[in-house]
């Protein structure tokens, strides 16, 4: 075999990519002669040389890395949920919610009235699980009379622009055990930031809930007046002290956006002070975008 | 749980099924983005979206390929993505003066940290130069190639598939990649 075999094949040979009865003949050759050997060994080397560019991502990475993305996930299924759950509203499965309440309804009327009422269906078994019994009477004639005291349900129906509404929005944004509902409220009342109390609402979630998913919400539905002073401020303040470095890297990423000068302390202090690698980072990289010298302390 | 029962799982909305699945591959992922990008950011973001386009795609996942292979498609994508646009923004890249000559800021941070790092230190300037012009050079094709293939130790048939190529081509962008390392290193070996 000739030198010319070899001398187009070196570069997949070194790679162990040649077929088994090519790289059969390459060897064979290269036991006869020496400049091929060379050739061969020269490219080994040159691909050891690469070995040192190799980098490893900082360990710290790969966590953050994985809490931004669990955040995102849940976020997503959370918006996801509510869907589902709307749908499930419009279809109540009332079999599975009656079940218990009936139960209860039994129970209750079996103690009081005793077995031969047990099938009366007069009583309205739904909504007995959380209604609260307020006075029992025996009636005599192996009838009972209870007063309960239920929780009233109210529908209100109307438009983001009518008042009832968006107070039951901001109410339902700040006090929703629900993180679920509380997005929910977030989400319908995007856009309308530039309302006062929607703001004052959506900064007290950014600073106050104690869910980074729905601090992100609020963070988001800020956006469009993140150059407003209040919000400049609490943008700040959150770059600095949220617990989620999440909240933190979208904080930055919306100070790139629109990079007030006010900004500049904020993200000098946190180059200085965040415990997160990428956070810190990242603050770099919006000072170095911003013209601002990273050494200006 | 094998891969199959795990990805069965995570499509029903199993999110603790989902997140072992990312595990099994999250690693290697990262290393090849960050390899590829050499940023903290630029891999940070590419991790997210690729596992966020699996999550929103799962569903769809036929297993008519490997799991491993539909998700390096959507990795090397993106990577070839950003190392395009990497390309194009080097060209306008803000530079400040420096002793050494012009030089990014963030180059320069990069170099601080490789400061620290003693096998880095090791090598002469020059040499690091070099290196760093090959890489460089590479088309992002060669590059997510070369990576794939000696850093990550991929078959170039696998390699091939997630670049939605045949191994030849992938053979041939190998071949090419070699060369131009040897033209730009053979006189220091
Ligand atoms: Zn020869």
């Amino acid at each position: 075999m000739s030198c010319e075999f070899v001398k187009t094949r070196v570069e997949l040979y070194v790679f162990s990519e040649l077929g088994f009865d090519e790289e059969e003949t390459f060897e064979s050759h290269l036991g006869d002669c020496a400049e091929c050997t060379a050739l061969v060994e020269e490219y080994r080397q040159v691909l050891s040389l690469m070995d040192m560019a190799e980098v490893e991502p900082p360990p710290a990475l790969l966590a953050d890395c994985r809490a931004g993305l669990r955040a995102q996930v849940s976020a997503r299924s959370a918006v996801e949920r509510t869907w589902q759950s709307r749908v499930m509203g419009l279809m109540p499965d009332w079999p599975k919610l009656l079940r218990p309440a009936m139960g209860f309804a039994m129970l209750a009327l079996a103690f009081y009235a005793g077995k031969q009422f047990e099938e009366r269906k007069s009583v309205s078994a739904a909504g007995l699980q959380t209604a609260r019994v307020r006075t029992i009477q025996g009636m005599g004639n192996g009838m009972v009379q209870i007063v309960l005291e239920e929780p009233r349900s109210r529908m209100i129906e109307g438009g983001l622009n009518e008042t009832g509404i968006e107070q039951a929005l901001l109410t339902a944004a700040r006090q929703a055990p629900d993180p679920v509902m509380r997005i929910e409220s977030l989400e319908l009342l995007r856009n309308r930031c530039s309302r006062d109390d929607v703001r004052q609402t959506m900064l007290q979630t950014l600073e106050k809930d104690e869910s980074p998913t729905v601090r992100l919400r609020a963070l988001e539905a800020l956006r469009p007046c993140s150059t407003e002073g209040n919000v400049r401020q609490a943008l700040s303040r959150v770059l600095l002290r949220d617990a989620s470095p999440n909240v933190r890297v979208q904080v930055i990423d919306m100070l790139v956006e629109r990079p007030p000068s006010e900004f500049v302390g904020a993200l000098q202090e946190a180059i200085r002070h965040d415990d997160n690698d990428y956070v810190r980072s990242r603050c770099l990289r919006v000072l170095s975008e911003m013209r601002a010298s990273p050494g200006v302390f | 749980m094998d891969e199959a029962a795990l990805i069965r799982a995570a499509q029903a909305g199993d999110q603790e099924a989902f997140e072992s699945l990312v595990q099994t591959y999250d690693q290697q992922v990262l290393r090849l983005a960050y390899s590829l990008l050499r940023s903290n950011e630029e891999s940070y973001d590419i991790y997210q979206e690729a596992f966020l386009r699996v999550h929103r795609n799962l569903d769809k996942f036929r297993f008519d390929c490997s799991f491993h292979t539909w998700l390096y498609r959507i990795v090397t994508n993106l990577c070839l993505d950003a190392l395009r646009k990497k390309k194009v923004r080097k060209e306008e890249q803000a530079v400040i003066e420096t002793s050494e000559g012009p030089k990014d800021r963030l180059e320069l941070a990069a170099e601080e940290r490789a400061e620290m790092d003693p096998q880095r230190k090791l090598l002469s300037r020059e040499l690091r130069e070099r290196i760093d012009g090959v890489l460089s050079g590479f088309t992002p094709r060669e590059r997510v190639v070369f990576e794939m293939r000696h850093y990550q130790g991929m078959r170039l048939r696998a390699i091939g598939a997630s670049l939605g190529t045949t191994e030849e081509a992938a053979k041939n962008c190998l071949f090419r990649a070699t060369q131009k390392m040897r033209l730009a290193l053979g006189d220091f070996v």
